[in-house]
């Protein structure tokens, strides 16, 4: 009963093996770039990246630039999410709001956020409101259907049940029994919100507000290509951290399932 | 003499189908629960007997009659009255203790001490920080039935809670319950479809007809408790109830 | 495996000298950047008067909104002929981009745009106060919006702000984005100032926004290089014929633009587009203070080198430019010997 040896091996073996494998593409990459078969503006060597990268973070641009990347990202998510699930929520409870707004929202969602810029610069200038409101977007259209789907979705009888135990009001149903049973399904929409949301940052500061995105336009304008790859890892870094992150959080919120 | 508890009075209750369509499901039901009696409810799935104890539980409107409590008629649903369903219905994101406080948490106050008393009720005073995911089908059941009490309830609503639990675990339940029962002096209404476990706890027994949706007859149990499943006296209710459930007639 | 780990090898060798190797081509089609703004005025009218047909490969027009995407377009070579600034040529060239400017566009074709609070007072002081006085005021630094850096506009705005000792990062806030960015973002008033070209600067003042120009090209830097022709090495070297011709059209054009201005701004504002620009306004645009015909790339070295160490001031290169690398007149002096007609443009 001898598996694929590969997985037989050891972790330790595993990690080696990994390793290797990430330093011999690296290696491979170095080599072609070495070799000049492409000009620097093509394809820019792992360790101009990596130069490129420290340099970055020495003179500062990378934590500052970073940091409106992020004002704009956490502004957008906290209003896009907070609306989508109080709405989401309402929508799922009231018969009659659903039938109003289902329409609305029916017909606005297939809008993608991206398409709102030229009303963005009107309503708010080349702000950080401006992007914040474009994430805030497309993570409300998110969370407001995941959170409008997982209260559609739980188990009504639970409702029975917290009413026998003396629960009448509504408010007092919403927050002891709706929340928590549709929270797995909310969290799911907050996750990829939180995703969809960060590939938003990037596209929203393409049109002139400080931060990643505009930082990775520019230097594209200026072919320095190892600038535009130090920040393509800074976002690949980040989003890894904050979806590791709130996959802890989830895992912590959900422990009961 | 013991006072009146709960009161039934001429109640109907019909329900209208998607294609509107109507079903009786309760006909003309009349019945008087004495205080500290423990009722069964007997009859085939189908017959009305939730239904019936769903409207007691204020859960559902009667159609027509009045459900009176104390001499009150009844307006919803209410603290005084517990109920424990069949598929035992636990909140799965709270511990077994904050199930158990969900009732108290409702009403305000201390709800620790509490709980933790009607948890040792049902003999799961080790398991308060367990999450319902864990636990076997029977112990779900004593956390239902510990939830119920912890507003102490005057009147105890049990649907089916022993149905869909293995035969060594329902009697076990079953002569749980009746310490409880003895120990609190509530007033229980207990829906079963088994004349044996209908027997085995009740004072007296109502027998629903199946599809009719209202009450055949009563049967008084007079036998001493502890009572023997196998007992000649035990089998001769039990017969009994059977043939007028019609299920004895070639006898 | 070690027979293996020899084919990998083997083929990866096949492979690289595949693509050392010259691949021999044939020029099926010429792809032409240009963005729609006035400097790319000469593309617009040998289009509109079908003038590529004379060159004998089919034309490919690809419109970009601002100079430094057509650098990366180029720099993928997916555009071989591009109507843009100095900035991004020099950019192109720095980087190793084989290509030659071989013709002039217009010069000193920049003005700043300012709102009205802010004019006033530079003409006042013009100088950092000015700026300071601003953002006093205000509460913020002056927001200026202009293309994105690497651009001209955006290259000759820190050379003014440079000039008047103002730090482009705590004094002002630059926004940089392309042509229809920066118009929108001045009409609806959500930046103070830009710096921008025709037919922009026309727009902006046929607008009721309280906004008026503050300083004009020329002020910042006499003689300062606009757009220019640019041109893949790869063409010059296999078909010059047809670079000629590209510069023949371009002295044309340029002719067109400063004799037959009517005519010029009936086809500039069908290109642009006649809701984005009407004939009117394209016409007015075209007396601008703030566009100079200039065909001869022999004007613009100097401004072009003293723009380039400014580039270098900035950081955006480590060394200059050489000229021999940048420029090449062969084609200019040729059209000009052939037709003196258009000598002095």
């Amino acid at each position: 009963m001898k598996g694929n040896p590969v997985l037989g091996i050891s972790r330790l073996g595993r990690t080696v093996v990994q390793c290797t494998s990430v330093a011999g593409f690296l290696g491979l990459w170095e080599g072609l770039v070495w070799l000049g078969l492409f000009p620097p503006y093509l394809l820019p060597a792992p360790t101009a990246v990596a130069t490129t990268f420290v340099d970055q973070i020495g003179n500062g641009n990378i934590p500052r630039l970073l940091g409106y990347s992020l004002r704009h990202y956490a502004l957008g998510l906290i209003w896009g999410v907070s609306l989508g699930v109080l709405l989401g929520l309402c929508m799922a409870w009231s018969r009659q709001l659903e039938l109003v707004l289902d329409p609305i929202i029916a017909l606005l969602r297939p809008i993608p956020p991206l398409a709102w810029i030229p009303f963005a610069i009107i309503w708010f200038g080349i702000t950080t409101q401006a992007a914040a409101f474009l994430i805030s977007l497309g993570a409300f259209y998110i969370t407001l259907y995941s959170t409008y789907g997982g209260v559609k979705g739980i188990d009504w009888r639970l409702v029975d049940v917290a009413r026998t135990l003396g629960d009448q009001s509504n408010w007092g149903i919403i927050r002891r029994i709706v929340i928590p049973a549709a929270l797995p399904a909310i969290l799911t929409g907050i996750r990829t919100s939180l995703g969809q949301g960060w590939m938003t940052v990037v596209a929203a500061e393409m049109f002139g507000i400080q931060g990643i995105g505009l930082k990775m336009l520019e230097a594209a304008g200026l072919l320095s290509m190892d600038v535009v790859m130090a920040y393509m890892a800074v976002i690949g870094l980040v989003y890894f951290g904050i979806d590791h992150t709130f996959r802890t959080v989830e895992d912590r919120l959900l422990r009961w399932r | 003499m013991r006072s009146t508890k709960l009161e039934v009075r001429e109640l109907s209750k019909v329900f209208r189908t998607v294609e509107g369509r109507e079903i009786l499901a309760l006909k003309d039901i009349n019945l008087e629960v004495l205080d500290g009696e423990l009722l069964c409810i007997l009859g085939s799935s189908g017959c009305g007997k939730s239904t019936l104890l769903r409207i007691v539980a204020g859960l559902e409107q009667p159609s027509a009659g009045d459900v009176l409590i104390n001499g009150r008629p009844l307006t919803g649903p209410g603290p005084d009255r517990g109920m424990v369903f069949q598929e035992h219905l636990l909140f799965p994101w709270r511990t077994v203790r904050q199930n158990v406080e969900y009732g108290l948490e409702v009403k305000g106050g201390p709800k620790t001490a509490r709980a933790q008393e009607c948890l040792s009720m049902v003999g799961l005073e080790n398991s308060s920080e367990q999450y319902p995911k864990e636990l076997s089908g029977g112990m779900k059941q004593r956390v239902g039935i510990a939830r119920a009490l912890a507003n102490d309830p005057a009147i105890l609503l049990m649907d089916e809670p022993f149905a869909s639990v293995d035969a060594q675990t329902r009697s076990d339940l079953q002569a749980m319950l009746l310490t409880i029962w003895w120990g609190t002096r509530k007033t229980i209404l207990f829906v079963t479809h088994s004349v044996e476990e209908a027997v085995y706890l009740a004072d007296r027994v109502i027998l629903m007809g199946s599809g009719s949706g209202h009450i055949i007859d009563t049967v008084s149990v007079d036998l001493p408790r502890p009572r023997y499943r196998v007992s000649p006296e035990f089998n001769d209710v039990r017969r009994d109830i059977l043939k007028r459930l019609g299920f004895l007639t070639g006898e | 495996m070690s027979t293996r780990l020899t084919k990998v090898f083997l083929v990866l060798f096949v492979v690289m000298g595949l693509l050392q190797v010259p691949v021999s081509w044939a020029l099926d089609k010429i792809r032409i950047g240009y963005m729609p703004i006035l400097p790319s005025a000469h593309e617009f009218i040998a289009a509109e008067k079908g003038w590529y047909r004379e060159l004998g490969v089919p034309v490919e027009e690809i419109r970009f909104s601002s100079g430094p995407p057509i650098v990366q377009a180029f720099a993928a070579g997916q555009v071989d002929v591009a109507y843009f600034g100095i900035g991004p040529a020099l950019v192109s060239v720095a980087k190793g981009i084989k290509a030659k400017v071989v013709a002039s566009g217009v010069t000193e074709q920049l003005a700043v745009i300012a709102v009205n609070s802010f004019a006033d007072q530079y003409q006042k002081e013009p100088n950092r106060k000015a700026f300071l006085q601003f953002a006093k005021a205000k509460g913020r630094p002056l927001k200026i919006a202009t293309f994105p850096p690497g651009s001209t506009p955006n290259v000759m705005l820190r050379y003014w702000l440079d000039k008047l000792h103002v730090d482009p990062v705590k004094d002002v806030e630059i926004l940089s984005m392309g042509a229809s960015g920066v118009r929108l973002a001045v009409l609806s008033q959500k930046v103070d100032a830009t710096m921008i070209l025709e037919p922009i600067i026309t727009i902006i003042r046929h607008s009721p926004i309280p906004y008026r120009i503050v300083v004009y090209g020329k002020q910042i830097l006499p003689g300062q290089p606009g757009s220019i022709l640019f041109v893949r090495q790869s063409i010059i070297d296999e078909r010059p014929d047809i670079v000629e011709k590209l510069v023949h059209m371009h002295l044309k054009a340029t002719k067109i633009l400063v004799e037959k201005r009517d005519e010029a701004a009936g086809i500039i504002s069908r290109k642009i587009g006649p809701e984005a620009l009407p004939v009117k306004v394209a016409r007015e645009s075209l007396d601008s203070k703030a566009l100079h015909w200039v065909a001869n790339p022999h004007a613009i070295v100097d401004g072009t080198m003293t723009y380039n160490r400014f580039q270098v001031k900035l950081g955006t290169f480590k060394k200059g430019v050489d000229p021999k690398d940048l420029f090449d007149f062969r084609f200019y002096d040729r059209v000009i010997k052939a037709h003196p007609e258009y000598k002095g443009y």
